[in-house]
């Protein structure tokens, strides 16, 4: 069964414009999925969606088998699907790193002996051994990322939404981030969601959604989109740059292949050297 | 000059004062400061004296830096000795300069309070020194649980507490940032009237504000993330163990206060 | 405007248990005239090293010479007054700046500061507003109105109405898009080529914009300037780059990459997409050479 579920959900903050149209979409369990657009796409309001912090206006979101708008189920909802936040430093609640990591166990009513397992697990599979007692302003960029994850699979999640989690950050942090994540999903069996800008980024999800002007205009494997560059222009994304140079080379009668990375590009071009 | 006062400021160490309960502290300083005001028994106010020299070599915070942090404070100790100096009127009078008259009970009441006001700061500065924010939050938040039942919201205040101090070190880098950013701007905020000066902080004041509620707001969606809904059924990731240690050190501080009370009556 | 820093060290708090050194005994100099670059791991010394060269900081140690200023130790605040109107700071986050009603209030705010009339400072931030890509509309908005883009903007815009000859920049694109990050270094390039003496220095962790925009790159490591070259010699010296844990601009790691595992030797500084396509396409055309 698919562990999100989003059937023709749009959103509005005025009641005027809606700013998510129509959108369905769903996700399996140990899926990555990248949501990708421009800034003002809809992509952030869509991920918020997913957790019950907006509710849709219109159709429904099922997470973790938990429909959003119900009261009753939508904390233990969010245990099951927890979020990272683009701005690194509004989000770590706690004054040390440990007590932070505990937070969600502390909310969920954990007991002191399993929480303090689960929060040392946390510490060891996050790699932030020897940083438990931190203060998280003492923490760079990449460290508190990887604090909030560390506070999600605590709670040992189903699913992960990311919503422009590295943004913020710069390429150590930024790769930091992507690691840790490659392998809660390929590993753990998360499911994750990443909203992102960065084409570069998405072409590791197994699935890229395009959101434009609110709407949903593609839902593929990242190398099948990338063989039409038009539809990601139109969305107002960046080519990553072997992507690019594969499509420059096709028009001069070269076979590179449909390469999503920089490392599949330079495999196919060295046959022909 | 802020960047010394160490009011308020932790340092980490491993020291027998470090290592007590936070409820032990937070008591044992209630006590001092209740009872050091009640005796003028200078045998009392020496074994006071004794109790914080102790404390304070105990806690292995380095000397230069701890006078260095607590001068700017004895200012306060100053100007309270000079203001009991000059206006009691006890005792024989020792020094007569035209309006300004001396007495023995000047210079008696002012070294008293001086010497209990200086005590209390030493002895305050160490728990603050030893004793991190969050352990001192939190020992709060368990000494006032009963208040509960009165309906006194004590893990809200708790958290509050904890969330402002989380974000206080944020909150003066983000000060010090826009500041600094609107001098590169030409912004002087240290010439002119006091009027002029205190219109220099609006460019200061304003983004600070809007970020604060920003952040609020970000913060707030966060927690609700986090499945945060209040303190009911919350349990806690901090534990405080009481020990020996801190049962001797109450029972000091209480030895204290009954010698205190017993040298009055 | 010439820069010039000798033996400088600065250390945050200095003297207590928190003591944290961010420049060790550093000299480096900056030519008039130029765009340059400097490159480091946060913690590296940077962002103190350019808080230095307007006098935001003065030197714990050593000697800052910032066109005819010098800042020592000792320099007294009102002696740098004048360096402010000279020397403009971009720092990161700009937007965080933006207090004034409107847009054009805000960014008069530093003209104003200089002792520029009302005429002329609105005249000043129109054109710094109109540089910045802002729309005439805006004006009169309030800053919090823009959206993020548009408020990045709005606050370079205060600081370039300043009318500055040097302009010191960090990290003024990060959180950006790929198309507002070009947009952004395009205006920055433009605006110091205008002027024979206008001079930047930029810190900046995205080496894609640092190969394409910076005539010099300096790297700052562990509060120490150790190397300074041109984009082209730092950027292909691969082992160097490694030793410093440095990334290679995506351009020059694809060709690399591609040299590498063809064995074909070619010239791998190319930093635009248009240049790297061509030494593609010539190493595939029959492996030409050009060096």
């Amino acid at each position: 069964m698919s562990r999100v579920i989003v059937e023709n959900v749009s959103f509005s903050y005025d009641g005027e414009t809606d700013v998510v149209k129509n959108v369905s979409f769903t996700a399996a369990a140990g899926e990555w999925l990248a949501v990708t657009g421009h800034n003002g796409s809809g992509k952030s309001t869509l991920a918020r969606c997913l957790n019950g912090l907006l509710l849709p206006r219109n159709g429904t979101v099922t997470t973790c088998g938990f429909i959003t708008t119900d009261p009753e189920t939508i904390m233990t909802l969010r245990r099951r699907a927890g979020m990272v936040f683009q701005q690194p430093d509004n989000q770590l609640v706690a004054p040390t790193v440990a007590d932070d990591i505990a937070f969600g166990l502390e909310n969920a009513g954990v007991p002191y002996d399993e929480m303090k397992e689960r929060v040392e697990a946390a510490v060891k599979r996050l790699g932030l051994s020897g940083l438990e007692d931190r203060e998280p302003h003492r923490l760079s960029g990449g460290q508190k990322q990887r604090v909030a994850l560390a506070g999600i699979t605590a709670l040992k999640p189903d699913v992960i939404i990311l919503d422009e989690a590295s943004s913020m950050l710069d390429p150590a942090g930024r790769s930091d981030v992507r690691d840790v994540v490659r392998r809660l999903c390929r590993e753990d069996g998360i499911t994750v969601i990443m909203i992102t800008h960065d084409l570069e980024e998405a072409a590791e999800a197994d699935r890229m959604l395009v959101m434009r002007e609110g709407q949903l205009t593609a839902d593929a494997p990242p190398a099948e989109l990338f063989k039409k560059p038009d539809l990601l222009k139109e969305a107002g994304l960046v080519l990553p740059l072997a992507v690019l140079m594969a499509e420059r080379l096709r028009l001069e009668g070269f076979d590179p292949g449909s390469p999503t990375s920089e490392e599949e590009l330079v495999r196919a071009l060295c046959n022909y050297v | 000059m802020l960047e010394h006062v160490i009011i308020g400021q932790y340092v980490p160490g491993k020291s027998f004062v470090h290592s007590l309960d936070p409820r032990a502290k937070l008591i044992a300083v209630i006590i001092f400061m209740i009872f050091l005001f009640v005796s003028r028994d200078p045998l009392v106010l020496g074994t006071a004296a004794a109790l914080t020299v102790a404390a304070f070599l105990s806690a292995g915070i380095p000397f230069r830096f701890f006078w260095k942090g607590i001068r700017v404070i004895l200012l306060i100790v100053v100007f309270t000795f000079l203001l009991h100096l000059f206006m009691t009127r006890d005792g024989t009078v020792l020094v007569s300069l035209g309006w300004l008259t001396i007495y023995s009970g000047g210079v008696i009441e002012g070294s008293l309070i001086a010497t209990r006001l200086f005590l209390l700061i030493v002895l305050a500065t160490m728990l603050t020194l030893t004793t991190t924010p969050v352990d001192l939050t939190d020992g709060m938040e368990r000494l006032m649980h009963p208040l509960n039942r009165f309906r006194v919201p004590v893990h809200e205040l708790a958290l509050t507490m904890s969330i402002a101090l989380r974000f206080i070190p944020t909150l003066l880098t983000e000060t010090e940032k826009i500041l600094k950013a609107q001098t590169a701007r030409g912004a002087t905020f240290s010439s002119g009237s006091i009027w002029k000066r205190l219109n220099a902080f609006i460019p200061v004041l304003v983004p600070l504000f809007v970020q604060s509620f920003q952040r609020a707001e970000e913060l707030a969606e966060a927690m609700e993330a986090r499945g945060y809904s209040g303190g009911e059924g919350r349990t806690k990731f901090r534990q405080l163990a009481w020990r020996n240690r801190d049962t001797i050190v109450l029972f000091v501080f209480a030895g204290f206060g009954v010698w205190s009370v017993l040298s009055v009556v | 405007m010439q820069l010039r820093v000798e033996n400088v060290s600065y250390a945050y708090m200095p003297g207590g248990p928190f003591e944290a050194k961010a420049l060790q005994g550093t000299s480096v100099s900056f030519a008039s005239g130029a765009f340059h670059a400097c490159v480091g791991h946060t913690g590296s010394g940077k962002s103190t090293l350019l808080q230095l060269l307007n006098g935001l900081l003065r030197p714990q140690e050593g000697t800052v010479y910032v066109g005819d200023w010098t800042i020592t130790p000792e320099t007294k605040q009102k002696h740098i007054a004048g360096l402010r109107r000279k020397a403009g700071v971009v720092f990161q986050f700009p937007e965080a700046q933006l207090f004034d009603e409107t847009v054009i209030d805000d960014v008069m705010y530093g003209p104003k500061n200089l002792g520029f009339k009302n005429d002329e400072a609105r005249r000043l931030a129109e054109e710094a507003l109109a540089r910045t890509g802002i729309s005439t509309e805006l004006f009169t908005r309030s800053p919090f109105d823009l959206s993020g883009g548009q408020m990045r903007r709005a606050a370079i815009a205060g600081v370039l109405a300043m009318e500055p000859e040097l302009l010191l920049l960090d990290e003024p694109t990060a959180g950006l898009d790929p198309a507002g990050r070009e947009s952004m270094m395009e205006l920055f390039r433009s605006w110091q080529q205008e002027q024979p003496e206008r001079t930047i220095v930029m810190i900046s962790h995205d080496m894609n914009a640092v190969a394409r925009y910076a005539d010099t790159v300096t790297v700052m490591e562990d509060g120490k300037a150790i190397a300074q070259k041109a984009p082209h010699e730092l950027f292909t010296d691969a082992e160097l780059l490694e030793r410093h844990q440095l990334e290679m601009p995506d351009t020059v790691r694809l060709l690399y990459r591609l040299r590498e595992a063809s064995g074909v030797n070619m010239d791998i500084s190319a930093f635009d997409e248009k240049e790297t396509f061509s030494r593609i396409l010539a190493l595939l055309k029959g492996g030409v050479q050009d060096a």
